[in-house]
């Protein structure tokens, strides 16, 4: 009798501090240094605006700048982990909020920078309105260019390295020279290739394919050459010929580390494919932000450099998920 | 006549510096059935022995026999149990099991997946871990671990096993689990199993060998039959007078100065 008695006062304290917990769990999550910012920066927007009186084509509708609030404070809102993840986002979106409260007030109301090369978060934002089909283009023809060059690149430097790994002869002729090529930052031979190659997708394809094989490449030999022996050996008592025993074994057992290297590689490639476009290109993001710098027209050049930035995060949270998916062990 | 035969086997290590013998004419008789230990000292040859029967090293001189058939290379009449870490990480307990079943059949019998899962199931189930076949290895405990292996290994169906240390890095609780485990598998067979079983723990090769093969370095220094009646219980070893007989002269071979090595162990080679 008592003991059940005591079981529920137990269970109605448990259901309490639940209660309790959550509450203060909702209280951080609405009550934080990033939503007061965010609450500034709307309330900034209301103050009266020095930028619009001095600049010629003045400032732009305040609403493409709102969504994009909008946007990151759902998604800020909406993604709800575990307590340490949670601060972490806080501390984040409120270092974001910090600096565009501070872009708002400096250059959108006080108009303290040259206007010229400063514009501000409204006429920046609003150009995602304006272009976005200019925007989307640039953004189809390089993801095209990168995900295939990635592709190929990392397809064949895993085999061509797994095999030459596996044969000590060929590691030791080829690996140094490969760890001498890939000091060279692909950077310095872009001009060359994109003026050797017939037409610019091929050249910007080489050039992806260069920035990332030569170092996935050497990557894999030194992976092939140092997997554990104790794998390898169970592997060949069970009598396994060398390609079964590249494909079944090293090959999968290298995986995680291939997939761990892939934010690195994305990173290389984009950044040498938008160096590339920049020198010679119709179309891509890199020669976005090249033609609007060309014209001095910085709102774009700025809004081009967010959107990369962008698309090099979402890249980065999709390989996440991938990795949280299919490698589930680490050695 | 034996079923294994190790003839005037040596094995020279050569690397750039030196070259270093590890096995010299080394000669071995083994029965079909029979449970032999290889134990002595850290760096006395015991692992390499252990690894020219795999067919992962080749001897330098002599041959190795196995049903009057010179090996090389290994083979699907054998297959190995090693210390730790040899099961494939990015695979579940049963697909690891599996694996290999299919692997090393390879070339002789065609097996089919269905089939060898089966199997699977089956010799996972003998080693108490049908619950867990679904976990990859980086789940388990180290003592999982080697039950899986142990599995793996019995699945293939070979008619030699052999083991390189298998309990070493287990904590003596579950390595006395495990050793009657092994046991208990081994006897249960219709057609017993010849296992070599390669150990630096003197109270294992006595507990679960019919033979000892002591080894000192590069060669064999004696061969001790155990005669100890089975079924053996770990609990009631100490109480027999055969078993602390063997284990003092056991101690007593080792010598003095290396007792130390024989409490702590070393994986050698």
């Amino acid at each position: 009798m008592s003991s059940l008695a005591q079981a529920a006062t137990i269970d109605l304290n448990r259901t309490e501090r639940i209660k309790k917990s959550n509450s203060v769990a909702w209280q951080k999550r609405v009550l934080n240094v990033a939503n007061v910012l965010f609450i500034l920066i709307w309330a900034a927007s209301l103050l009266p605006s020095r930028y619009a009186v001095e600049m010629r084509n003045g400032l732009k509708d305040f609403k493409a700048f709102g969504v994009a609030l909008i946007i990151i404070e759902a998604v800020f809102i909406i993604s709800n982990g575990s307590e340490k993840r949670n601060r972490a986002q806080r501390d984040i979106v409120g270092f974001v909020y910090a600096f565009l409260l501070i872009w708002e007030v400096g250059v959108s109301r006080l108009n303290l920078l040259p206007f010229a090369f400063v514009p501000a978060p409204e006429n920046v934002f609003y150009v995602f309105f304006d272009d976005y089909i200019n925007i989307l283009e640039g953004f189809r023809s390089s993801m095209i260019l990168i995900i295939l060059g990635v592709f190929l690149a990392l397809f064949f430097a895993v085999i061509l390295g797994t095999l030459v790994g596996w044969v000590p002869r060929l590691t030791n002729a080829i690996f140094p020279v490969v760890k001498a090529i890939s000091t060279v930052p692909p950077l310095i031979y872009t001009s060359y290739i994109v003026l050797i190659m017939p037409t610019f997708f091929l050249a910007s394809l080489t050039v992806v394919f260069l920035s990332v094989f030569w170092g996935s490449f050497m990557g894999s030999i030194n992976n092939t050459a140092f997997v554990e022996k104790k794998v390898i050996n169970s592997a060949k008592v069970l009598n396994m010929k060398t390609l079964p025993m590249l494909f079944k074994i090293i090959i999968p057992f290298n995986l995680p580390r291939i997939i761990n290297n892939l934010p690195i590689n994305l990173a290389t490639a984009l950044m040498t494919l938008t160096a590339a476009e920049m020198i010679g290109a119709s179309s891509g993001m890199g020669y976005y932000v090249r033609v609007a710098l060309t014209y001095a027209n910085y709102t774009k050049a700025i809004a081009g450099i967010i959107f990369i930035g962008l698309v090099v995060s979402l890249l980065n949270i999709i390989i996440e998920i991938i990795k949280k998916k299919f490698v589930t062990w680490e050695y | 006549m034996a079923l294994i035969e190790i003839k005037n086997l040596s094995l020279t290590y050569e690397t750039e510096k030196e070259t270093f013998e590890a096995l010299s004419d080394i000669n071995l008789e083994i029965d079909k059935g029979e449970f032999v230990c290889l134990i002595g000292p850290s760096g006395c040859g015991k692992s390499t022995l252990l690894g020219t029967l795999e067919g992962l090293l080749e001897p330098t001189k002599g041959k190795i026999l196995i049903n009057n058939d010179e090996i090389h290379g290994p083979g699907s009449d054998r297959a190995v149990v090693f210390q730790n870490y040899s099961l494939f990480p990015w695979m579940s307990a049963r697909k690891n099991v599996a694996f290999a079943v299919i692997e090393s059949k390879r070339g002789y019998k065609k097996i089919k997946k269905s089939e060898a899962y089966k199997i699977a199931d089956e010799f996972l189930e003998k080693v108490g871990l049908s619950e867990y076949k679904n976990k990859q290895p980086g789940e388990l405990s180290g003592g999982m671990q080697q039950r899986v292996a142990i599995a793996r290994a019995l699945a293939c169906d070979p008619e030699i096993l052999l083991m390189d240390e298998p309990f070493g890095a287990i904590d003596a609780k579950t390595r006395d689990v495990l050793q009657q485990l092994l046991l208990k598998l081994w006897a249960e067979d219709k057609e017993k199993k010849t296992i070599v079983f390669v150990t630096h723990d003197l109270e294992e090769a006595i507990f679960l060998a019919d033979k000892i093969v002591f080894m000192e370095p590069k060669g064999i220094k004696k061969i001790i039959d155990v005669n100890i009646k089975r079924p053996r219980l770990k609990e009631n070893m100490l109480g027999n007078d055969r078993y602390r007989t063997l284990r003092s002269q056991l101690v007593k071979m080792f010598g003095n100065d290396d007792e130390e090595i024989i409490l702590t162990g070393g994986a050698g080679i």
